[in-house]
């Protein structure tokens, strides 16, 4: 399909020369961005104003510009789940108190999902296709799936594909609620093993210069990408992954790494381990939420961490469930699940 | 490049201020009667103040008219979705057949609003609005429409602010073109909400009376609330003969100039529509009618107006905007004009620009005062949205 030819990530952890080094512990159900040297990035003026979601998907996309050493993308893919809803709550909050007069402008001119893009179009002085996708578990699998239609009709070279969402303080509590928290503090690299039900709350942005061709900056191949409502059996999934791995020529054997969004939530992590025990003979097995959280877009710092990782052939020591015996990384699955509603598959390549 | 199919529109459906059916609306366009009038159903202080193209019914007779009860997690949004899509089926007289890779694809930019605005403070406060947490998010109406006719593949919702529908209709059509599906439900949905009025009102362009597109005194939009939807499909599995038209062209830029305005040169509108006009090989002499954007507000109108101008010099086709009869339905607003340019090919009529006594001077054209009969083989319709995110559609007589 296409090359990844520069990655950038915001997320809770820290980047020791660009990678996960020394993945960071917490203690608790919610682990929140670190946040990076702004001023490097954006000029004061414009800082003041932005709403950290932007500031977020503005680093992470022109981290990952640079990365590939382009200016400006030929077209703007995002793919948030709740995109822009805090300065929403802010507007809305605004008119709790002081009824419907006299509302500040700003959180709302930032409240629309594609003011994502728009800001980084505007910042990057980029005139092209631009694009929000905005639908729960699938939003940043859309983005890689409408890249792909993309590189067929136009001429496009460098498409900038994110995956991007914030929790803020209401809706962590909101959906704590809602019983989608673990109720006990817990430590994020103990999620594995967790007995309880709900997750850990997460965020984070992930931009990625998708190229038609092999660059000397390339991660990985993106070979193809499939996402599916909540399977009815194990047997079912396990079709569903033969299929999508057939149409790449590929078998389960052929995969040297899989990447899954296991959560901690002991009720929705069963198809996780359904699916990998005894299937994937080969392959290491790694996880990667107890590092992000769980998020609608979480799969876009898999892919983030899944590039690092073809790129390197090395895994962070922290990520691994089980070793597999190839440490020659060609092929690498990643499956997960939002909510045990919205699953998907995404097939890279070395 | 692989082998592009041609795409259709096969059905449609929509439900507006002006009516619950294609019918209905079609009848108020021909007669030049708006559905603007004061907010009668959304709780808010600028009910009798601000006039608004609002839906003429409450939930309860939309749940009514769908014949279902109410039920976890109801939107007004989700509510106005399922009566268009449900018309827009039954319009095109689907047949189900599992070997049609078929899709639903939805715009929308408030979906959550009401529901948030209605019970936040219960979700901070208590237990008893519980199940609306989780559909607080754009893809529930989307879903609850999927359900409802029955659509289990391909699903995804668009928000692009103003161009959100537009934009829909826009990823049905390339991914029919390019062989991903082979039927595609595309549209899109949004209801009145104190955010959004309030919203457009703190940017001040917001207008007290009817409003009034590409004139002189424009002072600023009526927000409006309706759904539409298209059905799409290939010509390797449509009958030709039962088509309303075909889609012959889209364009999509984001100017990239400021977050909620556009440049006064109109640079973004001119290059969506030239896009359009370029993908589908004509000319733009061939356009015949173009339903414009036409908010009304000062920005828009003259970003817009000289864009028109400026591409269409000497061939300038019909202009109007129909958002004085429907209001300004935010996300949705793209595939209502959908359907309103496909009445228009298929009763040969631009219909009117309401409430326009002072035509502007910086443009080339005067959007027409009265439904004119005309022959019109090729209309334009655009949708600019916030941040310049600007898409224009061509539809074509098939």
């Amino acid at each position: 399909m296409f090359y990844i030819n520069g990655i950038g990530s915001i997320s809770p952890q820290q980047y020791g020369n660009g990678y996960l080094e020394n993945p960071i512990e917490y203690i608790g159900n919610r682990i929140s961005c670190l946040k990076p040297d702004y001023t490097q990035y954006i000029d004061p003026v414009k800082l003041r104003r932005m709403s950290k979601l932007l500031k977020m998907g503005w680093v992470a996309a022109k981290t990952s510009l640079k990365d590939a050493n382009i200016e400006k993308a030929d077209a703007i893919i995002t793919g948030t789940g709740m995109g822009c809803f805090s300065e929403t709550e802010r507007f809305l909050l605004a008119i709790y108190e002081n009824g419907e007069q006299f509302l500040p402008a700003t959180p709302f001119m930032q409240s629309a999902h594609s003011t994502i893009g728009s800001q980084i179009a505007m910042m990057s002085a980029c005139n092209a296709y631009n694009m929000t996708f905005s639908h729960r578990g699938f939003s940043f699998e859309t983005a890689l799936l409408d890249a792909c239609l993309q590189m067929l009709e136009s001429d496009a070279n460098n498409i900038l594909v994110g995956g991007i969402d914030e929790i803020a303080d209401n809706q962590f509590l909101f959906q704590k609620r809602i019983g989608r928290w673990k109720q006990e503090p817990i430590n994020n690299f103990d999620l594995l093993h967790s007995q309880t039900n709900g997750t850990i709350s997460g965020e984070g942005a992930a931009y990625f210069v998708m190229g038609r061709e092999r660059s000397s900056t390339t991660y990985a191949q993106i070979k193809g990408v499939h996402s599916f409502s909540k399977p009815l059996s194990a047997e079912q999934l396990r079709n569903i992954t033969d299929d999508f791995l057939s149409r790449h020529q590929l078998e389960a054997t052929d995969i040297d790494l899989l990447m899954l969004g296991i959560n901690g939530d002991k009720r929705t992590d069963t198809s996780y381990h359904e699916f990998r025990e005894g299937n994937f003979p080969q392959a290491t097995h790694t996880y990667f939420k107890h590092l992000c959280g769980e998020y609608p877009t979480a799969t876009a710092f898999a892919t983030w961490l899944s590039s690092q990782i073809m790129k390197r052939q090395q895994i962070p020591e922290p990520a691994i469930v089980q070793q597999g015996k190839n440490h020659d990384y060609q092929n690498l699955l990643i499956y997960n699940h939002y909510k045990n509603d919205y699953h998907s598959l995404i097939l890279l390549a070395k | 490049m692989i082998d592009q199919q041609r795409v259709f529109v096969r059905g449609m459906g929509i439900i507006s201020a002006l009516g619950n059916t294609v019918e209905q609306n079609l009848s108020k366009l021909m007669a030049s009667e708006s559905g603007i009038g004061t907010i009668r159903y959304l709780d808010t202080e600028h009910s009798e103040r601000l006039p608004s193209g609002e839906v003429k019914h409450s939930n309860q007779e939309l749940l009514d008219i769908l014949d279902i009860q109410n039920f976890p997690g109801m939107s007004r949004a989700s509510l106005l979705g399922m009566l268009a899509a449900t018309e827009a089926c039954r319009n095109a007289d689907l047949k189900h057949d599992p070997r049609i890779r078929t899709g639903l694809i939805s715009g929308t930019t408030g979906e959550a609003m009401t529901s948030v605005e209605s019970y936040f403070r219960d979700f901070q406060n208590n237990d008893s609005k519980n199940e609306y947490i989780a559909t607080q998010d754009w893809g529930h109406s989307t879903e609850l429409i999927a359900e409802l006719l029955g659509i289990d593949g391909f699903m995804t919702t668009i928000n692009t602010a103003c161009s959100s529908a537009a934009n829909a209709i826009c990823t049905g059509m390339r991914m029919i073109r390019n062989g991903f599906l082979d039927r595609a439900v595309v549209g899109g949905t949004d209801a009145l909400s104190k955010v959004l009025l309030n919203g457009f009102n703190t940017l001040m362009i917001v207008d007290s009376e009817p409003t009034k597109p590409f004139d002189k005194n424009r002072n600023g939009m009526n927000l409006g609330e309706g759904a539409a939807y298209l059905v799409l499909e290939s010509e390797a599995i449509t009958e030709q003969s039962n088509c309303l038209a075909e889609c012959s062209g889209y364009g999509i830029m984001s100017e990239a100039y400021h977050l909620t305005a556009q440049s006064q040169s109109g640079d973004g509108a001119y290059q969506s529509m030239k896009e359009a006009l370029d993908r589908s090989g004509l000319q733009p002499g061939d356009i015949d009618y173009i339903n414009a954007h036409g908010t009304a507000t000062i920005n828009n109108d003259l970003s817009e107006g000289k864009a028109i101008s400026r591409l269409f010099k000497d061939h300038l086709p019909m202009v109007s905007s129909t958002k004085a009869f429907t209001g300004h339905t935010q996300g949705a607003t793209g595939a209502l004009e959908a359907v309103i340019s496909i009445l228009s090919l298929q009763e040969q009529m631009a219909f009117a620009n309401l409430n326009t006594n002072n035509p502007m001077e910086e443009i080339d054209f005067k959007a027409i005062c009265n439904p004119t009969k005309t022959s019109i083989n090729h209309v334009l319709s655009n949708a600019l949205g916030f941040g310049g995110n600007n898409t224009s559609l061509i539809f074509s007589n098939c």
